[in-house]
Formats: C-alpha cells, sequence, structure tokens
C-alpha cells in the first residue's frame, strides 16, 4: 500500500490544502494592504451585494452554457462522421490530430485569431476584397466564441468520438431493420445510446469555458468581465485576495452542482410510467 | 409443398474485398414454411440473412420479395424483421417500448401501438414485465422481447440469426418449441439462420446447407439426413459415417465397393455409378447394428470388425466410437440394447447395416 | 427509390459530412499553422497577402536573454514536474489496478479531479498558500503546482497501460520466488515503461505550456508561457509567433514521440 502515499500525500498537501485555505481566506482581513486572519463575513457580504459581481457571474454562466451547447452541436457530426464513416487508419489520425492542439499553446492559439478576426485582421482583408465589411468580430462575444471554441472543440470531438465509438453497431442496424431512417436513429438510438459520453464531453466543455479568462479578455474584450477575470483584476491589482477567494469559491461551487446535475442526468434511468 | 414463392435469390453474389462471402446463390423460399441456414461460421448463412434484410448489399444479382426488387431498398424501406444473435434490445427503452420501436417508426399512434406491443408481450407471456427495463430480465425472457419487437408489425417474414445460441440447453429446447409453435400459429415464413444441427432439424420444414459461401444442399430434415448431396454435407451431419472406395460391382439392385480393407454393398440410388468409379459410402451412426464379435469373425460384406475405443452416454443413447480398418466409426444406440455386449475398452465388436441403410455418393473431385 | 437516387443521395451526405470535418479540423489547425506562418512574415500587423519572409523575430528572441532565461526555467520545471509526476501517477495507478480498500473512491477522485478546477482557481489558491509560508515566487513553487495539475495524466496513462496487463502476471512472478520489489523491477515496470515514458514527455508538454497558475506563483522567475501572456497584454507583437512556434516545436515533438511509443507498443501487442 505504500505506493497509494506520494499521491495521496502531494494531492492533501498541495491540492485539498491550498483550497480549504482559499476557505478560510475569504473570511479573513485585509487591513493597511496586508491580510489578517479573522473569521469575519465582510468579504461575502460586500462580493454579494455588489451588482458587478452579480452581473459578472450570470454573464459568466451564460458564456458556458452557449460555448457548450455550440461546441457540443458543432463537434456532433465531426464525431458522427469519424465514429461511424472513416475506417480505422483515418480514425485513429484523427484523433492523433485532435489530441495535439491540447498540447499547443491555447495562448499562442488565442493570439493567433486576434490577428484572423480584427478589425484590420485577415477575415476583415478578406472580406474587403469582396466589397464586405469590415465586421467588428474581436472584441465581441463572437470572438468570445471563437476562443471557447479553439479550447474546447478538440476535446468535444474526441470524447463524443470515444462513445459514439462505442455504440453497438447491432443496435443501429436493428433500428433500421425495424424501419427507423438515418437521420431518425441518430437521434432515437444513436444519442440516447451515447448518452453519457455526450453528456460528459459537455460538462468538460462547461468547465473549461467556465473558468478560462484568455478569451473573455483578449477576444471577447473583457466587455463585461467574467468570473475569472474578476479573480485576476482583483488580485494582481492590490491585495483583495479575500474578495478573490469569495469568487473562486462561488466559482467552485457553481461547477460542482453543473457537474453533479450533468452526471445524475447522464446516469438517469428513465421513469417509467 | 406447393406453397407460393416468396423470397427468391437469383444469382447473388457478395464479395468483402477480394474474399467471396457469397457465391452463386439461387434460392427460393416458399410462403409460411421455417427455412433453416445451417453451415459452420464463415459459410456465408449470416451475409446470406443480412442481404435479405438489406443490411448488405449484394455484388451481384437480385433479390425478390413477393416478386418485387428489394435489393436495392434501404433495410428501412423493406419490412424484413430481424431476431439478432445479440438480441440488439435498446438498452435505453423499457420492455414495451423496445416492442412498440418499429410501430412507432411506422407513424402508428401512441395509444393504438401500445395495445397492440401489450397484446404481443401477452402472446409471449411476458406482458409482466412491460415496464422493465430489459437488462432487468433473464435470457429466455430477452429472447421473447426479442421476438415480440419483430412481429409486432405483422411482417409476412420474420429472420433469425441464431437467436438461441446464448442460451442454456434446457432453455435451448423450450424456446424451440416457442418458435415452432408461434410460425404454426402466425403461418408466416421464417428464415432461421444456425450452426446447430438439432435446432435446424427440430424446427425447420427445408434445411439449407451452406459451406464455403455456397449452397451444398436443400432439402427436408430427412433429405439431409439421409441422401446428403456432397460429401460435405455428410461430414458436416456429425452422426455419419464416411467411407471412400471404388466401385467393384453393380448388377440391377446393388452397388458394391471396395474400401480399405471393407467391403459395402448399397441398394441403388438415384446416381448411377460404373465399376471403377470411385465413391463415398456414407453409413448414419444410428442404423449400425452391434454384436459381440465371435473370435472367428471376419470383414464381409457389410460388416466389420472393430475395436472399441471409448463410449458415451447421453441419456439413454450411447454412442460408441470404434477403431477399423476403414477408420473411425462412429455407432448410436439405445442403452438397454448394449446389454449382451462386451464394453470393455479393446473388446472386438463386429458392425453390422443392411443395403437399404449404406448411400452411395459418386466422388467430385470439388467436392472432396 | 431508385438504386441511383439512393446512391447519389448517400453519396451527397457522405461528401458533405466529410466536408465537414474537414472545416472542423480547418478551425482547429488554422492559429497553429498561421502562428507559424506569421512567425516568417516581415509586417508587424499581418495581413493578407502577406509581407517577405523573414527571420528578423526569431533573430530578436534569440538575441533577447530574458527569452533564454525564461527557456532554460521552463525546461528545468517541465523536466522536474515531468519526473516527479510520472512517478506519482504511476504509484496511483498501481495503487489502484492493485489493490482494494475503503475510501478507493475518493482516493481516485483525489488523484484524478485537479484537471476540472479553473487553472485561474488553482492559481489563486496555490498563490494564497505558498504567499503565506513564504515559498511562492520561486521555480519550486512553479514545479509544486505543476506536479498537481500534470499527475492526473501520467495515472491515466499508466493505468490504461496496466489495464492492458494480465493480473496473474505479477502473481506468477512471486510464485517464482520473486519478491515484491522483484516482482516490480522485472515485470510491471518493464510492462509499463511505454506508458512511463508517454507519461514523462506528455507532463512534460503541459507543464511547459502552462500558463495560468504559473504566472500566479512564479513571481520574478517567468516561464515561457507567463512571458507569452505579458507581450499578449501589450500590443500586437510577433514575437509571440515566433516564441509560440519554437514551443510548439518542442511540446508537439514531445506528443509525437509519446504518441508513436503508445502506438507501436499497441501494434506489437495485437500481433503477438
Amino acid at each position: 500500500m505504500s505506493f497509494a502515499l506520494p499521491g495521496l500525500l502531494w494531492q492533501l498537501l498541495f491540492f485539498v490544502f491550498p483550497m480549504m485555505f482559499l476557505i478560510a481566506l475569504s473570511f479573513w482581513l485585509v487591513k493597511n494592504y496586508r491580510m489578517v486572519p479573522g473569521f469575519e463575513s465582510v468579504n461575502w457580504v460586500k462580493m454579494y451585494t455588489r451588482g458587478y459581481f452579480w452581473d459578472a457571474y450570470f454573464y459568466t454562466l451564460m458564456l458556458a452554457a452557449i460555448s457548450t451547447v455550440v461546441t457540443s452541436i458543432l463537434a456532433f457530426p465531426c464525431a458522427y462522421a469519424l465514429a461511424f464513416k472513416a475506417s480505422p487508419t483515418v480514425r485513429r489520425w484523427a484523433m492523433f490530430l485532435l489530441i495535439i492542439p491540447f498540447f499547443t499553446s491555447y495562448l499562442v492559439r488565442a493570439y493567433s485569431w486576434q490577428i484572423f478576426l480584427g478589425n484590420e485582421g485577415i477575415f476583415n482583408g478578406l472580406f474587403s476584397v469582396f466589397g464586405f465589411g469590415p465586421y467588428k468580430m474581436l472584441h465581441t462575444m463572437f470572438g468570445t466564441m471563437v476562443g471557447y471554441l479553439t479550447l474546447c472543440l478538440p476535446l468535444v470531438v474526441v470524447l463524443q468520438l470515444l462513445s459514439l465509438a462505442n455504440v453497438d453497431k447491432n443496435l443501429v442496424e436493428a433500428a433500421w431493420n425495424l424501419g427507423c431512417g438515418r437521420v431518425r436513429t441518430i437521434f432515437q438510438v444513436i444519442v440516447p445510446l451515447a448518452k453519457v459520453g455526450l453528456v460528459v464531453a459537455a460538462t468538460f466543455c462547461f468547465i473549461l469555458s467556465f473558468g478560462d479568462f484568455v478569451s473573455p479578455y483578449y477576444l471577447g474584450g473583457s466587455k463585461p468581465p467574467t468570473l475569472s477575470i474578476l479573480i485576476i483584476d482583483t488580485t494582481k491589482s492590490g491585495q483583495q485576495w479575500p474578495r478573490a477567494a469569495v469568487v473562486a469559491i462561488t466559482m467552485i461551487v457553481t461547477l460542482m452542482i453543473v457537474a453533479f446535475s450533468a452526471v445524475t442526468y447522464a446516469y438517469a434511468r428513465r421513469t417509467r410510467q | 409443398m406447393n406453397a407460393p414463392v416468396l423470397v427468391e435469390f437469383k444469382d447473388v453474389e457478395k464479395r468483402f474485398g477480394d474474399t467471396v462471402a457469397v457465391e452463386a446463390m439461387d434460392l427460393q423460399i416458399r410462403k409460411g414454411e421455417f427455412l433453416a441456414i445451417m453451415g459452420s461460421s464463415g459459410c456465408g448463412k449470416t451475409t446470406t440473412l443480412r442481404m435479405l434484410a438489406g443490411l448488405e448489399q449484394p455484388s451481384a444479382g437480385q433479390i425478390l420479395l413477393d416478386g418485387k426488387r428489394v435489393d436495392t431498398l434501404r433495410p428501412e424501406e423493406r419490412d424484413t424483421p430481424l431476431v439478432w444473435q445479440s438480441l440488439a434490445l435498446f438498452p435505453f427503452l423499457s420492455v414495451v417500448e423496445n416492442v412498440e420501436f418499429g410501430l412507432k417508426m411506422r407513424g402508428v399512434d401512441k395509444v393504438a401501438r401500445r395495445e397492440r406491443a401489450m397484446d404481443w408481450l401477452g402472446r409471449l407471456d411476458i406482458a409482466e414485465f412491460a415496464s422493465r427495463s430489459v437488462d432487468q430480465l433473464s435470457g429466455g425472457q430477452r429472447q421473447r422481447v426479442a421476438l415480440a419487437r419483430a412481429l409486432v408489425t405483422t411482417p409476412e417474414i420474420l429472420l433469425l440469426d441464431e437467436p438461441l445460441s446464448a442460451l442454456d440447453a434446457n432453455l435451448v429446447v423450450r424456446m424451440q418449441g416457442v418458435l415452432s409453435k408461434l410460425q404454426k400459429d402466425l403461418g408466416i415464413t421464417f428464415v432461421y439462420v444456425t450452426h446447430s444441427q438439432s435446432e435446424a432439424f427440430a424446427m425447420a420444414d427445408r434445411i439449407v446447407v451452406m459451406s464455403n459461401g455456397r449452397v451444398e444442399q436443400i432439402g427436408t430434415p430427412e433429405e439431409i439426413y439421409r441422401e446428403p448431396a456432397t460429401r460435405f454435407v455428410a461430414e458436416f451431419i456429425g452422426t455419419n459415417n464416411i467411407v471412400s472406395g471404388s466401385v467393384t460391382s453393380v448388377d440391377d439392385r446393388h452397388t458394391t465397393i471396395q474400401g480399405d480393407g471393407v467391403t459395402l454393398t448399397a441398394t441403388n440410388g438415384s446416381t448411377a455409378l460404373r465399376v471403377g468409379a470411385s465413391a463415398t459410402a456414407v453409413v448414419s451412426a444410428d442404423s449400425v447394428r452391434l454384436n459381440a464379435a465371435p473370435s472367428d469373425a471376419v470383414n464381409q460384406a457389410n460388416q466389420i470388425v472393430g475395436t472399441l475405443v471409448s463410449e458415451a452416454f447421453v441419456g439413454s443413447v450411447v454412442t460408441l466410437l470404434l477403431e477399423t480398418p476403414a477408420g473411425e466409426f462412429r455407432v448410436q444406440t439405445r442403452q438397454r440394447d448394449l446389454a449382451q455386449i462386451n464394453l470393455e475398452h479393446g473388446a472386438k465388436i463386429a458392425l453390422s447395416f443392411t443395403p437399404e441403410d449404406v448411400f452411395l455418393l459418386p466422388d467430385t473431385r470439388e467436392g472432396g | 427509390m431508385s438504386d441511383r437516387s439512393r446512391a447519389s443521395d448517400s453519396a451527397i451526405s457522405t461528401w458533405f459530412l466529410r466536408l465537414y470535418v474537414l472545416v472542423v479540423f480547418a478551425f482547429v489547425f488554422a492559429p497553429i499553422i498561421a502562428s507559424f506562418v506569421f512567425s516568417f512574415n516581415s509586417d508587424r500587423f499581418p495581413t493578407i497577402p502577406l509581407g517577405s519572409f523573414t527571420t528578423k523575430w526569431y533573430e530578436t528572441i534569440f538575441a533577447d536573454t530574458d527569452v533564454w532565461d525564461a527557456f532554460a526555467r521552463s525546461l528545468t520545471v517541465a523536466a522536474i514536474t515531468a519526473v516527479i509526476s510520472t512517478t506519482i501517477g504511476f504509484c496511483t495507478a498501481y495503487t489502484d489496478f492493485r489493490y482494494r480498500f475503503r475510501g478507493k473512491g475518493f482516493y481516485l477522485g483525489l488523484a484524478l479531479l485537479p484537471p476540472t478546477v479553473p487553472l485561474v482557481i488553482m492559481g489563486l489558491a496555490m498563490l494564497a498558500l505558498l504567499s503565506r509560508i513564504n515559498m511562492s515566487g520561486q521555480v519550486y513553487s512553479i514545479v509544486i503546482s505543476h506536479v498537481v495539475l500534470c499527475s492526473p495524466f501520467a495515472m491515466a496513462i499508466c493505468r490504461l497501460r496496466l489495464s492492458q496487463m494480465d493480473p496473474s502476471l505479477e502473481a506468477a512472478a512471486w510464485n517464482l520466488g520473486a519478491s515484491q520489489w522483484q516482482a516490480m523491477k522485472t515485470v510491471i515496470i518493464p510492462f509499463c515503461k511505454p506508458a512511463i515514458i508517454a507519461a514523462l514527455c506528455l507532463t512534460a508538454a503541459v507543464s511547459f505550456d502552462e500558463f495560468a497558475v504559473a504566472w500566479f506563483v512564479s513571481g520574478l522567475n517567468k516561464t515561457i508561457p507567463v512571458m507569452i501572456l505579458e507581450i499578449l497584454q501589450g500590443n500586437v507583437d510577433p514575437q509571440i509567433n515566433a516564441i509560440g512556434s519554437f514551443v510548439f516545436a518542442i511540446s508537439i515533438s514531445l506528443v509525437v514521440v509519446a504518441q508513436i511509443l503508445v502506438m507501436t507498443r499497441d501494434d506489437k501487442g495485437r500481433k503477438s
């Protein structure tokens, strides 16, 4: 059992403990730009009574929800094609290519999109050749979404692909055999069979989008700021770490609720009448 | 026997890349018959069934259902429900929802389809499980759900792909009864793919024996058993003894062949053989008589002396394996007929059979 | 429906799906390829058509000692992180493979959860704690945090490999007189070697690219990604493309090496 110890110790010391400390920190006070240990609810009250906090909260929630829906929908035909139409060789290569972005700098990719999306960027340059535009894409919600897609799409396609590839082909053929058309089979049979994987993919997409600060900041222009940006601003420009901790805990709790509901939904047996 | 033809395969061929799965298949399936397609794995029997259901496209030839070409139709455009080896029940649907599926696809309204599904569950004695999830059922119950799901649209034909292979032996016999009765009651065509002789012989009106993508023989169980068309069929029916030899004499009633140290005389069949031609004699294991061999017993026409190697008892039936000059011989008999025979290993036993029980096959080079 | 219309029907949908897959891959790879292309483009504000070919951005960064310092630091962090997190990941994977115990679910949750926590929050928590005990702003502060993030990946890779192993192999070694350590050294670790090397490469790549937590805890000891982040906050600067492409080349070679190791071993396993 000594093999269990290294992981246990490291994660307790440097993962669980810091998270616990974050909770404690949210009750501390800041006096003369110094943090003082204590047990005061002032940070919670201050943050929760500010309009801008709730604006940021619901805006972040909305962005992450839109990102989840958009990414899942855009990823599905791709994952479906790779799972059901592609040869095993093509599928393996696709998988390999989809893992690559995971290890390339997300920052550099976001910067690249700035070059594409800017008012004088490549897309608007192309549009102007045909007499359109310029369209404002950078520093809009569209820009944020492009960033979220960059972050989430490869992962969501991979996760959807894995669960679709596990779908029993017999059941698909059984549906055709019973008179179910191709498109209808996707919704009546394939999606229910792959439900757990699809929900897990969507959940990861939500978690990534909800916590990301690069896209809403560099591509979305931080107008209005999201919760992550709020944490950075609060931490970096001053000593209001306890308030940042309040935001962080709120985010974690939200994510836990979302993840828990998603898992419950994914594994729920349909109730029978 | 003269029921109209429901399904017709016309010179159908199916290739997967370089391998030929089904070759030059001509097959007529009649209305209301129980047809079994039998063969070892990879013989093309399942591919044949899948082509009929539209899950594979023939590479050449035509398939007609009720006189209309169906090989160009998508599977969902045909009414050829299939009962799968894996059953392929939808795990995310309840029992009754599984059964309703085909009706839902045909646009039957909610009330009517629930009623028809419940009716079928009742006919198969599983109405009480209607609202269960399929993984809460036993193997036999799941089998019945699969049947109900396939039959609920009242098709003219039902395809079954080794549906009993996952069940234990007792249940297989029970389900055979259920299937036979169902087919008789409904009067529709069953096409039943199996590798199991006992299933095919127990239920089918006619049997198609396939090997390497080709049809070896089509006939009633009796014909397949007593008059195998090819050496393959004779060997495939596991209870046959096969002796190769050459024809030594032919008269107007009997043909005699000489094998390795044995002489067999057979009643003339439909195929005339000439002296000197090579032939295969088939003697089914249950038509061999046993006598304790007297010390002076010799091999003579239709009598072979063998040495007992092993015996196996299944219920009241005994299968003896004997070493003879013509190779291994298998004998099936009832246990009580063995009373006077010495069953010690190494005992000499004389095997005899009548000319009526010897079936002669002309040797064809390709059949060998 | 006639034969012909059925064929053209599915041809159209197949064609459409293929095109769609290509569009998705184009979207995924456009920023990566563009960054590489622009790193050789002379214009400060890149547009189509491209300016002339130049290596000046690379010359600028290679002449910059800050970049070299950050690069060396990134490499150090990545290497140490890879070794520690792979060790931890392997041990955790082996624990999961070998033992059953009360609270295993909790243990595995702990081992696999960190990547699901937003990096900003992780960064804040690490910064808050480490600065409290005067351990922030150091190279090892980054390593500590990166190990938390990376060991779950190492664990997953090693666990996958272990699940391909016949559990009785180890028992057979014991049965032949090997001690637990000898069995580990002669059976388990050789069997897991490709996974261990893959885990080393992948965790190094993850650490080498990580910017958010590093940004919080690194203080003045910037790594390359933190440097990119800070340049990004300024103006358009093609240096990013040059640094990015350079970093990309390193990460991708790590990933490719890992992938090849995992794949070749898979093929061998399939053949035997």
